[in-house]
């Protein structure tokens, strides 16, 4: 298996996708013929309609739904399919389904005590995960009781205490305020991971990812620099999503008059 | 512990009818004296919801793996509203599912409901003593979730027992009832550790879920 | 893990006892299992079994569907009967080394298995012939206290969310590594974090249930939602009513005669 990259920067091919399918049963086929790498520390963002097959994608990337045909690797290594994988982080869209613990702290500690790590090594993922999200203060807190904003983080922190290789988030900003979504794009932006991030925040996309992937109907339709695909009003149209307004240019008055 | 259709004679599911009519009953009025009961039909709708799909989770207990029953966490959470709620859970699981029977509905929901009754009541008089102290509240969760499957437990096999084997010997079913109810010690066991996690977990997280909490 | 709720599936097709008004088939149908309850005699079997057919051929309901909800509850009764057979008393038809199979059990195993098979049919006719909600207003009209009413009705919808839930944290959880068959030693104990996500299930879904409440309110809920004039009984359902409870007395009257005669 080749480490060359496609991405043309050089990096270390990090994710590679071939021809990837997936059925569920009572539909018929819910990705077709995906194929696509991203090179290490790459962040890529992902776009496209509900029920495109995003989800599903990520599924298959964590080895919780097995694919029909296909490959995935990851740095080199096979996904075996039906097989969970801790070195793939997925952040879920909604956080209630990652933090069940009575503490944050506890929360974060679930994932590496269940990889039998020594305590302190526990200890010290905790630190560092709750450390990178900025979490550290909410430590003793019930997660129940926190804000969505708050929540949001340490769900990524229950996640990054596994360090996983490759961090896909199925739609981080939704639900947040405008700070707490400030401080999302602040971590993406530092944090090193090789990322996945699929969002209708198509401004976020936009700040944080150098390249996008648009899913429709089950298919990459479109994959390459964000702000040429963004900025292409057609394309974005005819696969359910538009052009983000910070690209429209303001030559044109169209703003209504409310 | 869900008696399906068939096994039992036909006076033993209408007097099962009966009793969970009466338990019905008392379970209505007392809802009712509270202050808007219909304000509680959503909660409790859906405790009974998750008590349904918590009930799929299987627990391996050799050499077999069970159902979770939960009659003692429902109790402990919802108090009087917990008969009703398992009425309905075993209602579902009778249409739905074809786990445990129709015409033992009455039977069954008895025999599951009337100790979750029981538990959720001294759970409530224990108040002041886990509501201050998690120690107790672990013991009175432990207490709870076992008691409550030993009491359903043996109430199943004496009705099996007294009912089914009409050939057989009066000698035999004492035994019949304590090998049936013996055989339920380590799920009893279980469902005292399950139940006591979840009030710890409730106790701290958001306490006015549990039965018979104040400040 | 979650079995998949597929009763509804046949509830629009259109065949007689689809067609029948809620009232009169849920009095019939009851009416018929109550007494199929009481059968204990083996002359009766087969007419009890060729009645449970009938209503399924008339349903319109697939055999398939019966038989394969009907399998889990036949296989614990069959084991229930393993014991009956070894253990009853009266008269030993075979032995097979130290244990000895009796008469009385196997003809008793015979009895619980029809019974189980024909009130299994019957309900399965009568809930999977029309969507759960409507049948649910039919027992209402019947004299259901509208708060079991309404908590069937609102647990029913809540299923499907819950079991999304738990289905999503079980996921996410063996994305973190859980492993539920074979325990890395040291890891947290699976019981607790069972716990732990019924008591999460708990809190999450008495949330969205107050919301749900708020929300009804607005609308005007105030519970005993008012129900709409019923469907008039037209002359199949009144006759399908008066046939069934008849037959249900009948066998009834059946069993008791046949029981003080033998």
């Amino acid at each position: 298996m080749t480490q060359l990259s496609d991405s043309g920067s050089g990096a270390r091919t990090h994710l590679d996708v071939r021809d990837l399918e997936v059925s569920y049963t009572e539909r018929v086929q819910v990705l077709r013929g995906v194929s696509f790498d991203v090179a290490e520390g790459e962040r890529v963002g992902v776009v496209g309609p509900n029920g495109a097959g995003k989800t599903t994608l990520f599924l298959a990337l964590s080895g919780v739904v097995t694919p029909a045909t296909g490959s995935i690797w990851i740095e080199g290594e096979a996904v075996l399919p039906g097989t969970f994988r801790e070195d793939v982080g997925l952040v879920f869209q909604n956080p209630d389904h990652q933090l069940f613990c009575p503490t944050v702290e506890e929360d974060v500690a679930f994932g590496p005590r269940n990889l039998s790590l020594a305590p302190d090594m526990v200890s010290a993922r905790v630190a560092a995960a709750m450390a990178e999200t900025g979490v550290t203060e909410l430590a003793d807190r019930v997660p129940h009781h926190l804000s969505g904003g708050e929540k949001r983080m340490c769900s990524i922190a229950t996640v990054l205490a596994l360090q996983p290789r490759l961090m896909i988030y199925d739609e981080p900003s939704a639900s947040l305020d405008i700070r707490s979504r400030r401080r999302l794009i602040k971590f993406l932006l530092a944090s090193p991971a090789t990322s996945l991030i699929a969002s209708h925040d198509l401004e976020l996309v936009l700040e944080i990812c150098p390249r996008t992937i648009v899913v429709d109907g089950g298919r990459i339709v479109a994959d390459g620099p964000s702000r040429e695909i963004m900025d292409d009003a057609a394309l974005m149209e005819r696969h359910g999503l538009e052009r983000p307004h910070s690209l429209v240019p303001h030559v044109v008055p169209h703003h209504h008059d409310l | 512990m869900h008696i399906p259709d068939g096994i039992l004679p036909g006076s033993v599911c209408a007097a099962g009818y009966v009793a969970a009519g009466a338990a019905t009953a008392l379970s209505l009025a007392v809802v009712r004296r509270q202050a808007d009961p219909h304000q509680v039909v959503p909660k409790a709708s859906t405790l009974t919801a998750v008590f349904f799909v918590a009930s799929w989770i299987h627990v391996p207990i050799p050499p077999a793996s069970v159902h979770l029953v939960l009659n003692g966490l429902l109790g402990v959470v919802l108090g009087p509203f917990a008969f009703l709620a398992i009425l309905v859970g075993l209602f579902f699981q009778a249409v739905l599912f074809q786990h445990g029977g129709l015409t033992t509905l009455g039977v069954n929901a008895t025999l599951m409901g009337v100790p979750a009754l029981a538990v959720g009541a001294l759970f409530g008089l224990g108040a002041r003593l886990w509501v201050r102290s998690s120690r107790w509240a672990a013991v009175f969760g432990f207490a709870g979730g076992s008691l409550a499957t030993v009491l359903s437990a043996l109430g199943f096999a004496v009705v099996l027992v007294a009912t089914v084997p009409a050939a057989l010997d009066p000698s035999l079913r004492t035994t019949g009832v304590t090998a049936l109810t013996l055989a339920h010690l380590p799920l009893a066991a279980v469902e005292g550790v399950f139940t006591a996690m979840v009030v710890l977990f409730l106790r701290k997280v958001q306490p006015d879920l549990l039965h018979g909490w104040r400040r | 893990m979650a079995p998949v709720i597929d009763l509804d599936r046949y509830s629009g097709l259109d065949s007689p006892v689809h067609r029948l008004e809620p009232r009169s088939r849920l009095l019939g149908f009851a009416a018929l299992i109550a007494s199929f309850a009481v059968v204990h005699n083996p002359v009766l079997l087969a007419p009890m079994l060729g009645l449970a057919a009938a209503a399924v051929v008339a349903s319109h309901l697939p055999w398939e569907f019966i038989v394969r909800r009907l399998r889990a509850p036949m296989v614990l009764v069959l084991v229930l009967g393993v014991v009956l057979v070894l253990a009853s008393g009266g008269e030993v038809l075979v032995r097979l080394g130290p244990l000895a199979i009796h008469a009385d059990g196997l003809g008793q195993v015979g009895v619980i298995a029809a019974k189980l098979a024909a009130i299994g049919a019957v309900a399965l006719v009568l809930f999977g012939t029309a969507p759960l909600p409507t049948t649910v207003v039919a027992m209402r009209r019947l004299g259901l206290p509208s708060l079991i009413a309404d908590m069937i009705v609102f647990s029913f919808r809540a299923f499907h969310q819950i079991g999304v839930d738990l289905r999503t944290m079980r996921t996410a959880a063996g994305m973190r590594g859980v492993r539920w068959q074979n325990r890395h030693p040291g890891a947290p104990s699976r019981l607790g974090t069972l716990a732990r996500m019924v008591g999460s299930l708990f809190v999450l879904s008495n949330a969205r249930a107050e919301q749900v409440h708020q929300a009804m309110l607005l609308r005007g809920y105030s519970g005993d939602a008012p129900l709409g004039p019923p469907r008039p009984v037209g002359p199949a359902s009144a006759a399908f009513v008066v046939l069934a409870v008849a037959i249900a007395v009948g066998l009834v009257v059946a069993e008791w005669q046949l029981g003080v005669a033998g």
